[in-house]
């Protein structure tokens, strides 16, 4: 093992031209900034969509207003005179899930803040392998570029919801599931090399010192959530090749005996179960919301912990509780399926352990807000995000405690309460601290703040449309609304006008206030997309490599960080979140501070 | 600015980069062939009563291949002791009998793949069932030719290694005597679309193997003089990932031939 | 390195072609079995009992992982554990069903 090393490629020091820069970069932190655009972009794109379904459910059968004739243009036969119909519908549905799980708030997490991050924070100059990390971003681009383009071909994308199910899914005549199936296996490769990169860097590239109860809590967010994309998301990949062969080559191992499709038998071979895909689905994505939700606590805890000004309130329990809610969320997938018809035993053994993963939840939930007592705290736009996330994210959770109970959940599957129930998890919840997470590490990606009080304007807009949004469609579906329904339900409540379990006009009316909650919620997100950009040129600079006062890593090199992060490899010394400590003149001690000479301030 | 443990062992964790990030794509890989496998687990205790074949596949040759892999797993070690110990000449050596046994593993496979594709299985208007090789499918003439049998119904034809079916003789059969013709595809039953999913992706990942060890032995192995120790360590890499896939045919063997 | 220290090539050699000759003769077994007599069910557990003990071979002493430290195995333990989740449950779940049981 003596033999002297040389290392080809990765150590030039020449100044890299454009492409290599820019498009072909190998450094995690431009790489991270490509996925963060990318996929905020894809979130912009899937926000759009909703909107439109939005219209169509509070108005439906009227044509969308402005864009009606573009929608007629692209979609010909779908959209007549710009009127939104069942099959557009679908569409939108089928895309807006999936763009906005697979393509915006997964990549966002891991792919930006994770490839941007974690590297800095464990003090490591790049990932463990940066071109696998290159060629993650390329995959996820090219899986996303392909479900795109499957909005232009004929018959349109995918329109079997974003879960996919046959035997719908098998027996729509379009190629855009062909077009879902190739997509996914692209997005999923792509996730698979990311997570490869993120663990390996966590386990190997830690500087000297950093032990594994020193890495910031984000880190281990994201180390758990790098495991269930690794381990969880190839069932989903087999399940989808599956699917490719019954598309592609007339095979059914997802069609049941005896299928029927529009009164004529379907050609099938027989013997296949639709149960088998959700089973393989499921698999992955119920694990996916965990990876949706684990980044966000660390997100969330990084910005609480800066900005009270001590240390967070049982750090420990807090990793251990990140731990168990990984290693159980994939252990809980069926019950996502208990109207299939499952028995008994099998319906108590993920009831039990559903209702076991709350418990680490409420662990992290419960440290944040302890962390909070005491504590003396500024409310700076992140922290103001960071603070929303709590309850938003507590709304999300209990709520989804009446789905866990295969008895409640049986009125309560696939209606609107479904809906509010985990896009209060994902959009107040995650994308709260996604916001409050780029509010927080723009100065150190750019050395400009964003703007405080259009930051303010976007947090309060925020905050109101997403409850404005998503708090009624908890009653809707309490009422019985079910989720899928092209016209918002409209035809349903006029056949059953009168009767028990009739929707009334009370739930109707609500359709209207939601689509003026989504337009509220466009508009302020304008100041916050002009922010980032303004604020890159005419944003107050920052007064030294630390603005926040942090006592992580990423703080403790220069603004934006060096190609190869530190130009001395960083020595750790101590915990992340040693705020406040007696004895230290200065009311945070960084990780690196070596004993010694930080008592001497 | 060197990524660290790219060739060297971290103390702690007793692992250099590569090694670490091959087991967790291998790790990833159980779970993709574990969905796989579940699912055929599924169909094959759903399938209804009477539907599951069983002894369709030729043995002889599953097994010759299950031998050729254990052995292309047993010349990577090889290879990579080679280069352990400095030999340089024998790691060329058993790099190259790698390479052919995995051609070799693909050449009998797709002659297996013909051989299910060019089979047919005729449903006729008398419910009787022709099975056998298609020999002369003439899209002008009102007949095809068929080297194989009659059957009574599909059914029977479902023990591939059931006693007394009559010797194969060429069939002509009226084409107005067809109600279907099908071949022994995916489309035919659960079990040969599970089989070619399976193997095919399997498959896929024996061509990914060659790729690599041929890589490796041609231009790759320039490294050899330039960074030996880093240069073994991706011979080591290369081979783990060989032998999980010859890890998933240990169990794919027996799964459709054997049972 | 990771592997117990055998020095020459000629070890290395004699040691993998002895996992060579075991693996073929679980093979031959297997293939044995398959042709044999025995109840169906006997069968498959056999089979896939030796496919199991083939497996752990490659496993153990060709991916070298009886020299591998705790972390590497404890990964690998919860993949493992969370195969067999994925097979037994989804297998387990297709039996419970309410009209099996009651053998309608």
């Amino acid at each position: 093992m003596s033999q002297p090393e040389a290392h080809p490629s990765h150590g030039s020091h020449s100044e890299p031209g454009f492409l290599r820069k820019y498009v072909f970069s190998i450094d995690h932190k431009i790489i991270g900034i490509q996925y963060g655009y990318t996929s905020l972009a894809f979130m912009l794109f899937g926000f759009f969509l909703m909107g439109i379904m939005r219209w169509q459910i509070a108005h439906p059968g009227e044509a969308v207003p402005l864009i009606g004739n573009f929608l007629q243009t692209v979609f010909k036969d779908a959209a007549i005179n710009g009127v939104v119909s069942p099959d557009l519908y679908n569409m939108f549905g089928a895309m807006h899930g999936t763009i906005m799980v697979f393509l915006a708030v997964v990549p966002v997490l891991t792919g930006a803040f994770g490839n941007y991050l974690v590297p800095i924070q464990v003090g490591a100059s790049d990932m463990a392998f940066p071109r696998l990390n290159m060629m993650s971003y390329q995959f996820y681009l090219f899986g996303g570029i392909v479900m795109l383009a499957s909005f232009f071909i004929p018959g349109g994308p995918a329109q079997s919801g974003w879960t996919s199910y046959p035997p719908l899914s098998l027996i729509v005549p379009t190629d855009g599931q062909t077009y879902w199936l190739v997509g996914m296996v692209f997005i999923i490769t792509s996730s698979l090399l990311g997570s490869v990169n993120i663990i390996t860097t966590v386990i190997q590239l830690r500087a000297p010192g950093m032990t594994w109860l020193r890495l910031p809590f984000f880190v281990w967010t994201e180390f758990v959530a790098a495991f269930l994309l690794l381990l969880a998301f190839p069932p989903l990949e087999a399940a989808g090749l599956l699917q490719l062969v019954d598309k592609l080559t007339g095979s059914s191992m997802f069609l049941p005996t005896g299928l029927a499709v529009s009164g004529a038998a379907a050609h099938a071979a027989g013997g296949g179960s639709p149960i088998l895909w959700q089973h393989l689905f499921w698999f992955l994505a119920h694990p996916e919301v965990y990876v949706l939700i684990l980044p966000a606590m660390g997100i969330v805890a990084e910005i609480i912990a800066n900005n009270i000004r001590k240390p967070l309130w049982g750090y420990k329990s807090m990793v251990y509780a990140s731990l168990a809610l990984g290693f159980l969320s994939v252990l809980v997938w069926a019950h996502h399926m208990y109207l299939t018809g499952m028995g008994t035993v099998i319906a108590t053994f993920f009831q039990t352990t559903t209702m076991m993963i709350s418990v680490p939840s409420v662990i992290i939930l419960t440290c944040l807000l302890i962390s909070l007592w005491g504590g003396s705290i500024r409310f700076n736009t992140p922290m103001l995000f960071a603070l929303a996330f709590l309850p938003m994210f507590a709304i999300g959770g209990l709520t989804g405690l009446p789905l866990g109970f295969s008895a409640s959940d049986l009125h309560l599957h696939d209606t609107y309460y479904v809906i509010g129930h985990f896009h209060y998890v994902v959009a107040p919840g995650t994308i709260f601290a996604v916001f409050g997470g780029i509010y927080y590490w723009y100065p150190k990606m750019t050395g400009r703040f964003m703007n405080e009080f259009w930051g303010k304007v976007h947090f309060w807009g925020s905050l109101l449309f997403m409850n404005v949004i998503f708090m009624p469609m908890l009653s809707q579906g309490m009422a019985g609304m079910l989720r899928r329904m092209s016209d918002g339900g409209i035809n349903y409540a006029l056949s059953h006008t009168g009767t028990e379990g009739s929707l009334p006009n009370m739930i109707m009316e609500m359709n209207r206030v939601i689509l003026w909650g989504a337009i509220g919620l466009a508009i302020v997100q304008i100041p916050f997309i002009l922010n980032v950009f303004i604020s890159m040129r005419k944003g107050v600079k920052v007064a030294n490599d630390n603005p926040w006062d942090a006592t992580t890593l990423e703080w403790q090199t220069e603004t934006p960080p060096w190609v190869y992060n530190f130009r001395k490899e960083p020595v750790v010394h101590r915990g992340p979140y040693e705020y406040s400590v007696p004895g230290f003149s200065r009311d945070f001690t960084p990780q690196t501070e070596p004993d010694n000479i930080g008592a001497k301030h | 600015m060197d990524i660290p443990y790219t060739s060297k062992v971290r103390p702690d964790t007793g692992l250099y980069n590569g090694k670490l990030g091959v087991w967790l794509f291998l790790a990833s890989e159980v779970m993709l062939f574990g969905g796989l496998f579940s699912a055929y687990t599924y169909l094959r205790i759903g399938a209804p009563l009477d539907t599951w074949p069983h002894g369709w596949m030729n043995v002889t040759l599953g097994t010759i291949n299950t031998v050729l892999l254990a052995l292309s797993a047993i010349t990577t070690l090889l290879a990579w002791a080679a280069l352990k110990t400095k030999q340089f000449g024998r790691y060329k050596l058993f790099g190259l009998l790698t390479i052919l046994l995995a051609c070799a593993f693909l050449g009998i496979k797709s002659y297996e793949y013909r051989d299910k594709l060019t089979h047919y299985q005729v449903q006729l208007n008398d419910g009787r069932v022709a099975d056998g090789h298609l020999v002369e499918n003439n899209k002008d003439a009102d007949y095809i030719l068929l080297r194989g049998h009659y059957a009574a119904n599909a059914t029977e034809l479902l023990d591939g290694r059931a006693k007394g079916h009559p010797a194969h003789e060429e069939l002509k059969i009226a084409r107005t005597d067809i109600k279907s013709l099908k071949n022994y595809g995916p489309a035919l039953n659960n079990f040969l679309a599970i089989y070619f999913s399976i193997t095919g992706l399997h498959a896929i990942h024996i061509l990914g193997g060659i790729i690599v060890f041929a890589y490796l032995w041609g231009p790759g192995s320039k490294m050899w003089f330039t960074a030996p120790v880093r240069f073994t360590n991706r011979v080591e890499t290369a081979g783990l990932f060989w032998h999980f896939v010859d890890l998933v045919w240990i169990f794919v063997f027996p799964l459709f031939y054997l049972t | 390195m990771s592997d117990t220290p055998a020095k020459t090539f000629d070890s290395y050699l004699r040691r993998y072609a002895t996992i060579f000759v075991v693996i073929v003769v679980g093979i031959g077994l297997m293939v044995g079995c398959s042709y044999s007599g025995l109840a169906p069910s006997v069968r498959l557990a056999l089979i896939l009992g030796l496919a199991a003990v083939n497996a752990s071979l490659v496993v153990c002493f060709l991916m070298h992982l009886v020299t591998e430290r705790k972390l590497l195995l404890s990964m690998l333990f919860i993949t493992a554990l969370y195969f067999v989740a994925l097979l037994v449950l989804s297998t387990y779940g297709y039996h419970d069903v309410p009209h099996l049981k009651s053998g309608v």
